[in-house]
């Protein structure tokens, strides 16, 4: 049975059409060519014509010219649409016209980079250029590495690899600097939040030092689809970019089915669990012999879903190791040979967080299923995009969960469907993280007084840092004055640098795996059961001193979940707005976080089994916070009890923390959000809305300009959920608030008297 | 007028005359070491000092010892010896060099001139000035300076928009002669753990090199005095102990007086020595007079390799035969045993009883749960070839 067979055999099962939502089915689009742009040197056009391409599309053809003009361009590209010659066709012709060209490439991951070094090796062998293409970073021996410094064309890098091993030692890169022409930034859309405001902070010293060597090289950028690429290309460049969404690759037709499992308990709300339902449609699909990937929302339902559908492997027809999981946590050796198996096609089923979703090269599968939404329109999309070979028809299941998010987005298909997709929003100003790369940058080159960094603020940052004497101001400059190596400080890509590491103690202390901190507190407390690759194991101990997590498998029949504690504390007030019935602030807020105990759940039925509790540091980080504030009054008038606006609140926050991602691009777990009845600071009943990061990423400020919508959507989603006291797609699990909850949040709400429309 | 527009009127004053007042601190430094003040606009404290030396060879043979990389005498008095003070110690393009120390030889004295930077950005009239001068040197020597000082001081001229002249001359990093004799003699090869061991110096009042750029930054925001003193001597030190040991290192070849060499020393020697070509056969009774008590298994080992490569294996046979009974020698010299009697000699049945005693040794060590199977491998290989080659013979 090939797809489209399986598309009508899908057509024609009424049990799964019931299922469905909606069935939205793309159109093909053909190719769209332009003839070789009149500066592409005939040498190149040559070798083009050798290799089979006669033309461009639309979208290489017009970032050639664009870039030509001397203009900064990023490229939106779906996957599998000509991409890599978009962005280095520009490059091999300069190297045409001059062999000394220097280009950087950056990758958002080491993974990437050397699977995009293949690629472009294999387009300079094509073209015959003797372009010399390295890739460096942490693995490249020392020998190598001088080569590269001196001799490298093409220098693919990551961002870490960047701001730690190539700025800090610039002026044993003078070769690279002085002659660079180009810097390639991949998958641009990867660089929000905190990443990307470390990365915007990263270009403008790469910049600077360019400046100093006396070079300025264009920016090519690529970016999935998002709502805002050109801003985004902006503010992580710097620089005024053009942008490039005329894409002229074709693609095949393209089936969405929006699947929401069939409820099980209307009283409570619930609907069949994800991961059961992934596996019965797992069940319809393998016997066709399509290869099959798997979204899943988190490392742990990846291996929750690893490890069900391992059980029923026999009865699919597949080996136990023709499933695999794939996901961060993993060794890269492992990783490497994960991709090689679904490339070759030995894996038919895999299992994946979002670290599939990049650019990573696994060739295209038949069926991609998203096991829950992936949190934002844009994720959803590229997902989608590892299914269907280039002009084939591809099909996309996206499975519900009771999540608020999905269950909003099953109800309105049309706002999926219908709405661009998020922004991606960047702080360039987050203060801790300017300031370390204020360090950074004053290391490698010291700062003229009136030099900018960042706008207006950078005398001011400078003077302190001088104040602390980390600089000194001397002969009309800030000279860095510290023997540490301020690079090493400062890791892109999570607030903490440092890891934890995950030691099997039954097979000779063998590392299986490493975890971030925060996520160490909440998977690898003493007494977790973790899950590793399918496999459960017991945590012996969290040595958090020595970041050691020692583990031993078990055979266990249930899974733990951290119980995690809050407090927070107002700093400061930004801005403030009376909305009439309720008001909002913007504030700076200092929360400390800590797990406190765990519970077990039960695997399969996902009862709560039991408790315990869990002795770790409180984790403390200063943010920004939008607070909303319901005065006594007005809760009073309309006959609250104190009980009672606790309860509603709470209702209230869990919905507007889960439906927040509509408006911003975010992970649920970049926001978090707390209700209190009497808060110490506003004496009034409260909800917080605060970024999870130290120094805020602006998500709540983003929020404090579109609180109202954000209200009224959380008021039209409860109001339309069929569940009857509240359920998991609207206020919350039906056991963790009394029987009034959703009644209590539907009345705060409708006396809000909110006017904005979804 | 009043006080505030006096005073401003005595500060414009000073601005006229355009002279910078020279700090108190740097003064007394001066005063301290009896140095010179470079530069009114952007002053650089440069410190002179001559000691004379007893009279030693002028002329540094490192051919065995830099393996063939200086292979015609060095001339002492063309040599640039150099070494810097930083302010940090992993390096990168923050790093300051504070104090850049040289030293060079002339007529039996050892020159030392060092340059103190009492401030950031004091760089470009020096820089431009020393570059120059470097041109009257054909050698650039250091301790450690390929790996740490030559790119620091690298990186400080690109920074100033200049190229550094030293990076183009033969640079005689003495660490690495130093390792390949002391290595294994002491717990490490630093600078001062050499001078101490070989040229019997022992530095009092010395500040760790770790200190060094904290006491920098002291120094920039207190003006006290006493510890970058320290620094500045302990620089000087460096520098002479520098000219010291590469005479030393050129003693160990040429001339005999007050130079033993431990027996770690002797074996890592002798393992240079064999690695060379062509061997140089004389160098090795050169070692035996300078070596204390029964020469060490290891030496006999290399030295009998040694013997093979200049083609002399039926010597190397009696040195085999000795060693055939060490514990860490035992199959190497069996193997090489072996070859000799099979393919020089012929005699493949005296050939075939070797390998079966080394492969008997072997199999009693398996037991106890040693295992070597690559060379266990190797030795049922040979006995295979043998026994076929006996047979015929046969």
């Amino acid at each position: 049975m090939n797809l489209d067979q399986l598309i009508d055999y899908l057509a024609n099962d009424n049990g799964f059409r019931q299922r469905l939502s909606k069935w939205v089915t793309l159109p093909a689009k053909a190719a769209r060519y332009a003839p070789f742009p009149n500066g592409l040197h005939p040498g190149m056009i040559a070798s083009l014509k050798k290799k089979g391409i006669k033309q461009l599309f639309t979208h290489q053809a017009s970032a050639f010219e664009a870039v030509s003009r001397g203009e900064n361009v990023v490229v939106v590209t779906p996957t599998a649409s000509g991409k890599t010659l978009a962005y280095n066709l520009p490059v091999f012709n300069q190297l045409m016209n001059d062999p000394e060209t220097r280009a950087l490439y950056l990758f958002p991951t080491k993974a990437l980079s050397q699977d995009q070094l293949k690629e472009i090796e294999d387009l300079n062998g094509k073209l015959q250029l003797r372009a010399k293409a390295y890739t460096f970073d942490g693995d490249t021996p020392a020998d190598i590495r001088r080569t590269i410094r001196t001799a490298g064309n093409l220098v693919v890098t990551n961002p870490d690899m960047l701001h730690q091993g190539i700025l800090p030692h610039h002026t044993l890169w003078i070769k690279l600097f002085e002659n660079l022409k180009y810097i390639i930034i991949d998958e641009v859309h990867m660089y929000r939040g905190v990443f990307g405001s470390h990365v915007a902070n990263l270009m403008t010293r790469l910049k600077r030092l360019c400046a100093f060597y006396g070079s300025s090289p264009l920016f090519i950028l690529s970016s999935a689809t998002i709502d805002n690429p050109g801003e985004l290309a902006e503010t992580i460049t710097g620089e005024k970019v053009r942008l490039i969404d005329d894409n002229g690759a074709p693609s095949g037709e393209k089936h969405f089915l929006m699947y929401n499992p069939p409820v099980v308990n209307a009283e409570l709300g619930l609907r069949r669990g994800v991961v059961n339902e992934v596996k019965s449609i797992c069940r319809k699909i393998v016997p066709t012999g399509a290869q099959i990937i798997i979204f899943a929302r988190s490392r742990m339902r990846v291996e929750l879903l690893v490890t069900y559908l391992q059980d029923i492997a026999a009865e699919l027809g597949l080996g136990r190791d023709q499933i695999r999981g794939y996901r961060g946590g993993f060794l890269p050796r492992e990783r490497r040979e994960i991709e090689q198996g679904i490339k070759k096609g030995a894996i038919r089923l895999v299992v994946s967080t979002n670290a599939l979703e990049l650019g990573i090269d696994i060739g295209q599968l038949d069926v991609a299923i998203l096991a829950g939404y992936p949190g934002s329109i844009a994720s959803a999309w590229q997902q989608s995009g590892r299914a269907g070979r280039r002009n084939k028809t591809s099909l996309t299941i996206m499975v519900a969960s009771s999540a608020p998010l999905d269950q909003y987005l099953m109800e309105k298909p049309a706002f999926f469907f219908g709405k661009n997709p998020e922004t991606a929003y960047v702080d360039r100003e987050n203060l801790p993280i300017v300031m370390s790369h204020l360090k950074c940058a004053a290391f490698e080159l010291p700062f003229r007084e009136d030099e900018q960094f960042i706008p207006h603020a950078t005398a001011h940052l400078l003077d302190f840092l001088a104040s602390e004497r980390i600089l000194r101001k001397a002969e009309g400059h800030y000279y860095w004055m510290s023997d540490i190596y301020p690079a090493d400080e400062v890791g892109l890509r999570n607030s903490t640098q440092e890891n934890v590491v995950i030691v099997d103690t039954t097979r000779q202390n063998k590392v299986i795996g490493e975890m971030d901190m925060f996520g160490a507190q909440e998977m690898l407390h003493s007494e977790a059961v973790y899950i590793h690759n399918g496999l459960p194991y017991y945590v012996d101990k969290l040595e958090w001193e020595e970041l050691k997590a020692y583990v031993h498998r078990i055979d266990a029949d249930h899974y733990t979940d951290a119980i995690t504690k809050v407090d927070i504390k107002v700093l400061d007030v930004a801005e403030e707005k009376s909305r009439g019935r309720y008001a909002k602030m913007l504030t700076e807020v200092a929360v400390t976080r800590a797990v406190t105990g765990y519970k077990k759940i039960k695997f399969k039925t996902h009862e709560n089994i039991g408790f315990g509790r869990v002795y770790l540091p409180e984790l403390e980080m200063q943010t920004t916070a939008l607070m909303l504030r319901f005065p006594m009054e007005m809760l009073k008038e309309n006959g609250f009890k104190e009980s009672e606006t606790g309860e509603g609140l709470k209702s209230i926050a869990y919905a507007l923390r889960h439906l927040a991602p509509l408006f911003i691009i975010c992970d649920i777990s970049d926001i978090a959000i707390f209700s209190v009845v009497r808060d110490p600071f506003a004496r009034e009943p409260v909800i917080y809305i605060y970024d999870k990061y130290q120094g805020g990423i602006g998500l709540s400020k983003k929020l404090y300009a579109r609180e109202e919508l954000l209200l009224a959507a959380a008021q039209e989603h409860i109001s339309s959920c069929p569940c009857k006291q509240g359920c998991p797609a609207c206020i919350g699990p039906s056991l963790e608030h009394g029987e009034d909850a959703k009644l209590l949040a539907l009345k705060i709400l409708n006396s809000l008297e909110l006017k904005a429309q979804v | 007028m009043d006080i505030s527009r006096k005073l401003a009127y005595y500060r414009k004053g000073d601005q006229k005359t355009g002279k910078k007042v020279i700090s108190s601190p740097l003064a007394a430094l001066r005063d301290h070491f009896g140095a010179t003040i470079l530069y009114e606009e952007h002053p650089v404290l440069c410190l002179e000092r001559d000691e004379e030396e007893e009279q030693a060879d002028v002329r540094v043979d490192l051919n065995i010892l830099s393996r063939g990389e200086f292979p015609t005498p060095v001339n002492l008095s063309e040599c640039l010896f150099f070494d810097l003070e930083t302010s940090g110690l992993i390096g990168g393009s923050g790093v300051y060099a504070f104090l850049i120390g040289f030293a060079w030889w002339h007529k039996g004295r050892i020159h030392t001139r060092r340059y103190f930077l009492p401030d950031y950005g004091r760089e470009p009239q020096l820089f431009t000035e020393l570059n120059p001068w470097f041109t009257s040197f054909n050698y650039i020597v250091s301790y450690n300076g390929k790996s740490f000082d030559m790119p620091v001081l690298n990186s400080r001229f690109l920074m100033n928009r200049q190229n550094l002249h030293l990076m183009n001359m033969p640079h005689i990093d003495l660490v690495h002669p130093v390792r390949r004799v002391w290595q294994n003699s002491f717990p490490s090869c630093d600078l001062q753990t050499m001078e101490r061991e070989l040229l019997g110096f022992h530095r009092t009042n010395d500040i760790p090199g770790a200190f060094i750029p904290q006491v920098y930054f002291d120094f920039l925001e207190t003006g006290r005095l006493h510890d970058i003193v320290r620094v500045i001597d302990h620089n000087y030190y460096d520098l002479v102990s520098m000219v010291r040991l590469m005479q030393k290192l050129h003693t160990i070849f040429n001339g005999e007086e007050d130079s033993a060499l431990d027996h770690p020393a002797i074996c890592r020697l002798s393992r240079l020595l064999s690695g060379l070509s062509p061997v140089p056969l004389n160098s090795f009774d050169l070692l035996e007079k300078k070596a204390t008590g029964p020469l060490p298994a290891d030496y006999l080992f290399w030295k009998s390799m040694a013997m093979k490569r200049a083609g002399r294996a039926d010597q190397a046979l009696i040195l085999w035969r000795e060693l055939q009974n060490h514990p860490r020698h035992a199959f190497a010299v069996m193997e090489e045993i072996a070859k000799y009697l099979e393919h020089r000699l012929k005699k493949y049945k005296e050939a075939l009883q070797v390998v079966d005693r080394a492969l008997h040794i072997m199999d009693i060590q398996r037991e106890f749960g040693y295992n070597n199977t690559p060379l266990y491998r190797e030795f049922e290989r040979r006995r295979r070839r043998l026994s076929e080659k006996s047979k015929v013979k046969n």
